[in-house]
Parts: C-alpha cells; structure tokens; sequence
C-alpha cells in the first residue's frame, strides 16, 4: 500500500486499522439520509408535497368529471355527506353544475405549477445577484443592496395586481409575476452566506490553481449554497402559491374558466354562508399545500443546517 | 501556606453518546496546596477541558460526574447542589480564564462594569470598594491608566489587554483556586510570555492554587511546579516538572516531548506519535495508549495498568520497564544540514509593497494602510525559507502575493523569473501552490477526497480521466494516504489526514514552489511531526522548494535553512536559520526568541527558577 517507506507512520495514522470498531464517520450524504430517517415533520411534508405532485401529474384518470363540464341540471349539489349530497359528485357542484372534486384535483397543477415555476424565478433572480454580490462586494454589492432595498419598499401584492391588470391575466405572467416579485428572501440568505465562504481558504486554494471566478461561482461556492436555497425554495413554493390563489381571487390572477383554488374561493365566496363547502374545500386545498410546504422546508433546514459548515 | 486548597481523588466524567457510554474523564486524582500549581498536558480529545469544566460544574447536561473525594478547602463539592455552587463557589471561590479573549467579553458593557458586577451582586463588596479594587487589579496584571481604561470598551482593547481583563476579572473575589483553559493559545509569543509570568508571579503573591490548562509542553515547563500528562481521558503520567519532563517514565510523555521541535541542539527527526486518541466506551481493560505505543507488548493488553511509583510523588501508569521510555528518543535520525544557499533564485521579492486602501465610509477621506513595505527577498531552489512574524506582520499578505493571488502595489514578485502577477492560471498553479493553516476550512466540504486532489488537473482539462485517477492515487501514495480515501468525504477524516490532503492536492500540479502558511498551527503536536516530517522527506524527495510562513521558532529550528523575520510589514532580520536562531541581531528578533517557551530551557534553568519578563 505505502511504496514510500520515509513516511514512516503515515500508514497506521492514516487508515487507523488497528484501533478498535470505531463507527465508521459517514459521507454528508449519509449523514443527511440518516438525520432524515428520523425527521417526522420533514416525511409529513414531503409526502404532502409528493402526494400533491402525484394527484396534478395523474389528475386526468384521478378526476371523476371534465372540470369543465357544466351539467346545470345539477347546480350546487352539496357534498356527498351532506343532505342532497350524491355519489357522482362526491365534493358536489358550483354555480355552474361543475363538479367540485375534479376542479380541485385539477387546481393542483395550477398551484403546483405557479408555485415551482415562481419559485424557480425567484430563485435565478435571487441566487445570482446574491452570489454576485456577496462575492465582489464593493460597487456590486452597493448595486444589489439598492435594487434590493427598493424591491423591499415595493407593496408586493398591489404591484403584482396592477402588472397583472396591464399585461392581461394568463397562467404564464402570473408565474412571471409572483416570480420576478419573490426574490428578495434568496438574495439575502446567499450574499451573507457567499461572502462567508469566499473568505474561506478552500476558495484560495481554487485560485491559487489557476480556476476562473466564474469556475470558483460555479464549483466551488454553489454546491455549498445548496441546502440553504433547497430550504428558501420550499419556503418560497408556499408563498408563491398564497400569492397565485390571492391573485386569482382577487380577479387579476388565473383566468376562469381554468380551475385555480383561489378562483374557486371567489366565485364561491357569493354563496359562503348558504354553500360553506365552496370556500372551505378549497381553502383547506391550499392550507394542506403550503403546510407541506412549510413543513418540509423546516425539516430540510433542520437536517442540513446543524453541521452545513464542515 | 501548606493549606491544601483543592484534593481531587478519582474524579470521573462520562458522557452518553450514540455509541455507548464514553469515558472522557477517568479516575483522576491530584490535589494543590496554596502557591501551587498543576499543569494538564495533553492533545486534543484527551479530556482536560472536560476536567477543567467537571471542576467548575459546567459539564453538558448528557455528563455524569462521578468523585470519590473532590475537596475546595473544607467544603465537599461532592454534596453542594448545582444552585449552591453557582451562587458560593464558582467565580469568587474557583476563578476561571479561558481560551479566547476576544470572545469572553462582552462587547456592550465598559471593562469596569463587568470587572465589578460579579463581585457587587454577589454581595462580596460594595460599589466603591469593588470600583477600587478593579483599578488596583488593572493596575496590577499591567493594564496603563486604569482610571480611563475602566469604562472603555472591550473593542478598545488589544487581545493580550483582554486576556489581561479577564485575569482581572478572575481575580476580583480573590479565588483560592484559579483554573486557566489555554489562557494564552490565542496570543502572540511575547504576549504569551507576559501573561504567563504575570500569573505565576499573582499565585504566588495571592497564595492561589492554579491549574493551567494547555497542549504545549515549553508552556508548562516555564510555568508550573506540578504536571499532569493527560490522555483518552486519564493521567498518564504525574509529578514535578522536572521530574516527569526531565526523565519520562510513560512512552507518552516521552513521544510528546520528542514530538515538539525543541530551540538548540542537534536537529533530529521528530518522533511522529501514530494513529490517533481511541476513544474508551466502557470499563478499561488494557493500557489505553497500547496501539499508539512503540514499545508495546503482548501484556499491555492483558490489563488496565495500575499506579506506578517512582517516588517524590510522580507517578504513571505504564508496567514497560521505565527506561524504555526515556530511550525513546536517542533512536531518532539526525536531519541532513542545511542547504547551500548558492544555487539560482526561483523567488524574488524585489521591494515589494502591499498597500490597502480603507475608508469609514463614502464621505470620509481614504486612509491607507501599508501591509507589506518595501521587502525584498530571494529563495534558492531546493531550499526551505521561514518567514517568522507575530499577527498582523504582514506575513500572510506577502503569501497571497506570491500565490498571485493579490496584486503588489509596489515592487515585483518573479518566479523562474517570470512575474507572478503576470502569468495566467495554469502557468502559475505549475510553479507555486499553496498549503493553508486550517485543514478544516482548506477542503470543499461537499467534494470527494480524490476529486479534491484531481481538481486542478480537471480545471485544466489535463490527461484523460484515467490518467488523472492514477495521478491521483500515486500522490496519495506519496503523502501517506491510503486509497481507500479516494472516495471519503473531508468530514471524515482527521486533522493531519486533511493536512495530507491540501498537500496532496498542492503537489498534483507539480509545482517548484510550495507556499505553507501555519501548516501545522492547527494540528496537534504528534499531528505536527507527522506532517514536518513529510515535507522534510518531499522536499528531499522531490525537490520542492518551500517558503514557510510560520510564528512558530521551533518549527522553523526544525525544518528551514534560511529565516527571515517580519514585524510591522518590512523585514527587520534575515540570514540562514542557525545563525538567526542563536546569534540574533535585531532587538525584536531577540525578543521574539527568548519568548518562545522551551522544554529543555525552563528544565534547565529549573532551581533556582528562571524568571523571563519580556516587557
């Protein structure tokens, strides 16, 4: 194993076969799936989150009805618990004789879409400038941290409606909208944690080899990013799902008569107090999803967190 | 005077942990009468923070404390509960300084305020008297002016200022135990050497008994009567200074002294200790250091070994025949001498200047701070070359520039004559490569042990694959890493493995130059011989050219033909290493070496007892 024999006791510090069952250290990754094993709020939310996904990936065999036919034959029907509830439409009906259960199964892949393709959005404008930023300092940064403290000063909800209300609702801009306006939370996470490891002396050595910025932004730095946007990427699926179903109910968001949850609140909200289900469905619809959300974000920080440095 | 303040007798910590109960602390026993003062030596994970906490009662909740006799004065710390000791003992009967001091204070309050506030609400004094007292304090561990200096801040204060404070502080309910935590690992050498007179002349003059905590052998040699060597959580070996560093009786002791590069005298190579501190879960059932031990035979495994005696109170726990040990180090073989500094130059540092440019704000003038001034330098091939400086020499800013990684703001660099700044990646990572102080920080966590060390060739897109793993593994070969590691990640391995590591990536590109910062400040002493030893044999080997930035003079005795000293950005003296080390010139170099604590020099100068103040 040793040909250099001058390296005298190299051999028994290095592999440390002669010491008694010591545990065998673990990879990161190791150490991750172990922590994650025993993580119950992080298997609740990711199931809730992998169940969703499964429920909008499948929604055309899941779905009993088209969630688009209309039948007004059979207008308001209640849920199937309740008085005059019936078996083929087990969540019932809307205003229109659509049935209820199939539009929230579609709804899913509104939310998920919105809220995963906004989050991505967010994420590109985010990490950049946060990486750019914590890592050249100086006039950069003062640039970012203007652009930032202005997005901050921006009442989001209001902005996002009235960009809506110019361009004309569709599911594209609402994305790029809640998007483009839900950047702020990587961008502060990343410069703080990029100009920690800039300082470091593994980036040196990087430099020291000859790697380019853009090499070290990439291979170095990045890859240490990686739990810390994972977490804020969860966190901003919720938040970004909030929006979209706000949006839609305040009429600047999804267009009827695509089935979004937060539409589905609004044309409800006329009947809530006579047809409760029509607001409360869809509401626990949206909790359900921002819960997991949230729950799985926690846990993802949980697991990576206590050791991310080292 | 002959009060026994502390009587300590089969003091045990355990912790649980995953794998079982952990023995961090294992049947020790000492006591320490007034003036007296114990020094506990051992590396990292050996268990001597955890006896100094046990002691103050500030174990982790998961700690089981167990004592057959544990004694401060007349009261049995044995039956006292927690709150009772907080409120009565710890901080005004038992005293404490730890390791950091920049840490310790706390940065909104005034000196004054915290010197005062334990003692006030403890109700020991009153306001004034305690103010009085504070200033006395301040005046005594060497702190100018206390009158202003009382309600500054601890950010106006430099960190042997602090680490003063907090001797101060310590002092204020006039503790008859005083227990220091690496007080003066954070500090510079001629920092160190003050506050360590400092506080043998305060024991001594307050009749306090101290425990002084601390990895390195010179330290206690200088400032201690008793000594305590730790290991995996027992004493191995205890006595009188001179007694136990004088003439070990433990293989340990006599390793660990062997291990540290000693000032003066023949250099010989170190005797690296290897493997690391095992860990014991459970009851003890051989000798602990057994597969460290160079001697160790079949027996050693038969049993726990029990007290030996070897009179005057020094004691250890080894069954080999005491001799053995003592022998340890006579079998080292002598390093070549130095280099012949004729050969050509493949470093010059012409007048080089690193000037930084700071400003408080937008509005406010800049300021200009000169890191580096006007240095200049040539290192021959072959050859290895020491830069020495306290912190904030300037000695870390003149490496960044020999990396190419900073630019000079005056002067040039060139390398084979070719101008550092100048050359591109892949020119200049072929000609120098850095080895960082933190093995820690020096690896990309989330990246392979092999695709670290294959990093630069794949940045440069050098060799096939193939070519590049083979490559890869016959480094690792090299610095004495096994290929099983090819796939480990750093958190796996230890500190002197991760060192072998940084080294083994530094090496890949084939570099005439290799620039080591601190390599080995991080590492245990046993670590450190393990990895000077290597560079000795590579620069042997391979011919490698080494520039060492080092504050360490023993490092430098043991490994560099030609010194240079820095202090304030410019280079007061430089020369080869024997004739720098033992006719220095300059004052500061002069005063930077008789700083440096040293084993053989305290044993020697051992009754009547040395005193060096360096103010």
């Amino acid at each position: 194993m040793m040909s250099n024999a001058n390296i005298d006791t190299a051999q028994v510090d290095a592999d440390g076969s002669n010491a008694t069952p010591m545990p065998a250290p673990l990879t990161p990754g190791q150490v991750l799936r172990a922590r994650a094993r025993t993580h119950r709020g992080l298997q609740i939310g990711m199931g809730i989150l992998l169940g969703l996904l499964l429920i909008a990936l499948f929604a055309p065999l899941l779905a009993p009805h088209d969630p688009f036919a209309q039948t007004l034959s059979a207008r308001m029907l209640p849920p199937v618990w309740s008085e005059g509830g019936r078996w083929d439409y087990l969540f019932g009906t809307d205003q229109v004789g659509r049935d209820y259960l199939s539009r929230l199964i579609y709804g899913t892949r509104i939310s998920l879409i919105v809220g995963f393709g906004a989050a991505t959005i967010g994420m590109l404008i985010g990490v950049t400038l946060g990486v750019l930023a914590g890592y050249f300092g100086g006039r950069i940064d003062y640039a970012v941290n203007f652009v930032l403290t202005a997005q901050l000063a921006l009442p989001g909800l209001l902005l996002a409606m009235a960009l809506v209300f110019i361009i004309g609702p569709s599911v594209w801009v609402v994305i790029s909208i809640v998007g483009v306006l839900h950047w702020t939370y990587y961008l502060v996470v990343t410069r703080s944690a990029t100009m920690r490891l800039r300082e470091i002396d593994f980036v040196a050595a990087a430099q020291a080899v000859g790697a380019s910025r853009l090499q070290i932004l990439v291979r170095e730095i990045l890859p240490n990013l990686a739990p810390q946007i994972l977490v804020i990427f969860t966190f901003e699926l919720g938040v970004a799902i909030l929006a979209e179903s706000s949006l839609s109910f305040l009429g600047v968001g999804i267009p009827p008569p695509t089935p979004s949850w937060g539409l589905m609140i609004a044309e409800g909200k006329e009947v809530m107090f006579f047809r409760p289900w029509q607001v409360v469905l869809p509401g626990a619809a949206i909790f359900l999803l921002v819960v997991g959300a949230n729950l799985a974000g926690d846990g993802l920080r949980d697991i990576t967190s206590p050791e991310g440095r080292n | 005077m002959s009060e026994t303040v502390i009587d300590v007798a089969g003091l045990s910590v355990s912790l649980t942990t995953p794998n079982g109960r952990l023995n961090a602390v294992h049947e020790i026993s000492f006591n320490l009468k007034r003036g007296e003062s114990l020094g506990i030596v051992g590396e990292s994970g050996s268990g001597k923070s955890m006896t100094a906490l046990a002691l103050m009662n500030l174990l982790p909740k998961s700690a089981v404390r167990k004592a057959e006799r544990l004694r401060l004065l007349d009261h049995d710390l044995t039956e006292l509960s927690d709150k009772d000791f907080a409120r009565n003992f710890a901080g005004q009967k038992i005293g404490m300084i730890f390791q950091e001091p920049m840490t310790s204070l706390n940065p909104v309050y005034s000196i004054g305020r915290q010197l005062t506030e334990g003692v006030v609400r403890a109700g020991l004094m009153s306001e004034a008297k305690a103010r009085r007292l504070a200033m006395d304090l301040m005046d005594r561990v060497g702190l100018p002016d206390p009158k202003t200096r009382f309600n500054q801040y601890p950010h106006q204060f430099s960190g042997g200022q602090r680490q003063r404070v907090m001797i101060a502080m310590g002092l204020m309910s006039k503790p008859d135990l005083m227990i220091a935590d690496e007080p003066t690992t954070a500090l510079d050498v001629t920092v160190q050497a003050q506050i360590l007179a400092l506080m043998a002349d305060l024991k001594r003059e307050l009749g306090m008994a101290m425990i002084l905590i601390t990895h390195d052998l010179g330290v206690v040699a200088q400032t201690v009567d008793k000594v305590a060597v730790m290991y995996a959580g027992e004493f191995v070996e205890t006595g009188s200074v001179r007694d136990v560093l004088g003439s070990p009786r433990h293989p340990y002791t006599a390793a660990l002294l062997h291990a540290a590069p000693e000032l003066g005298g023949e250099r010989r190579r170190l005797s690296a200790i290897p493997g690391r501190i095992r860990p014991v879960y459970g009851a003890r059932t051989a000798c602990i250091y057994e597969n460290r031990c160079t001697l160790a035979e079949a027996r050693c495994r038969a049993d726990w070994p029990g007290l030996q005696d070897a009179g005057a109170g020094h004691e250890y726990r080894c069954i080999l025949p005491p001799q053995r040990a003592t022998a340890l180090a006579e079998e080292m073989p002598l390093l070549p001498s130095h280099v012949d500094p004729g050969s050509a130059p493949v470093i010059e540092i012409e007048n080089v200047a690193r000037v930084f440019a700071t400003r408080r704000s937008v509005f406010q003038p800049v300021q200009s701070l000169r890191a580096v001034d006007g240095v200049s330098l040539t290192v021959s091939r072959g050859e290895t070359f020491a830069l020495v400086g306290e912190s904030g020499s300037g000695k870390s800013t003149l490496a960044r520039m020999l990396l190419g990684l900073d630019a000079p703001s005056e002067g040039r660099i060139r390398i084979c004559d070719q101008p550092v700044w100048d050359l591109n990646g892949v020119n200049r990572a072929k000609l120098v490569q850095p080895v960082f102080q933190d093995p820690y920080s020096s690896l990309n966590p989330r990246r392979s042990i092999g695709e670290t060390i294959a990093q630069p060739l794949a940045l440069h897109a050098i060799g096939t694959r193939q070519e590049r793993w083979d490559k890869v593994r016959a480094i690792m070969d090299l610095v004495g890493l096994p290929g099983a590691f090819l796939h480990h990640y750093p958190n796996q391995l230890s500190g002197g493995q991760r060192q072998r590591v940084a080294i083994a990536r530094a090496l890949i590109m084939q570099p005439e130059i290799l620039v080591c910062d601190e390599p080995t400040s991080a590492l245990d002493v046993s670590v450190q011989a393990q990895i000077l030893n290597l560079l000795t044999d590579l620069k042997a080997d391979i011919g490698l050219t080494l520039f060492l930035i080092t504050h360490d003079i023993g490092v430098v005795h043991q490994i560099a033909d030609r010194v240079a000293v820095m202090k304030a950005g410019r280079i007061v003296e430089a020369g080869p290493s024997e004739h720098v080390l033992q006719a220095p010139r300059d004052s500061y170099t002069q005063a930077l070496l008789s700083a440096v604590p040293s084993t053989a020099r305290a044993l020697h100068a051992r009754r009547p007892k040395a005193q060096t103040h360096a103010d």
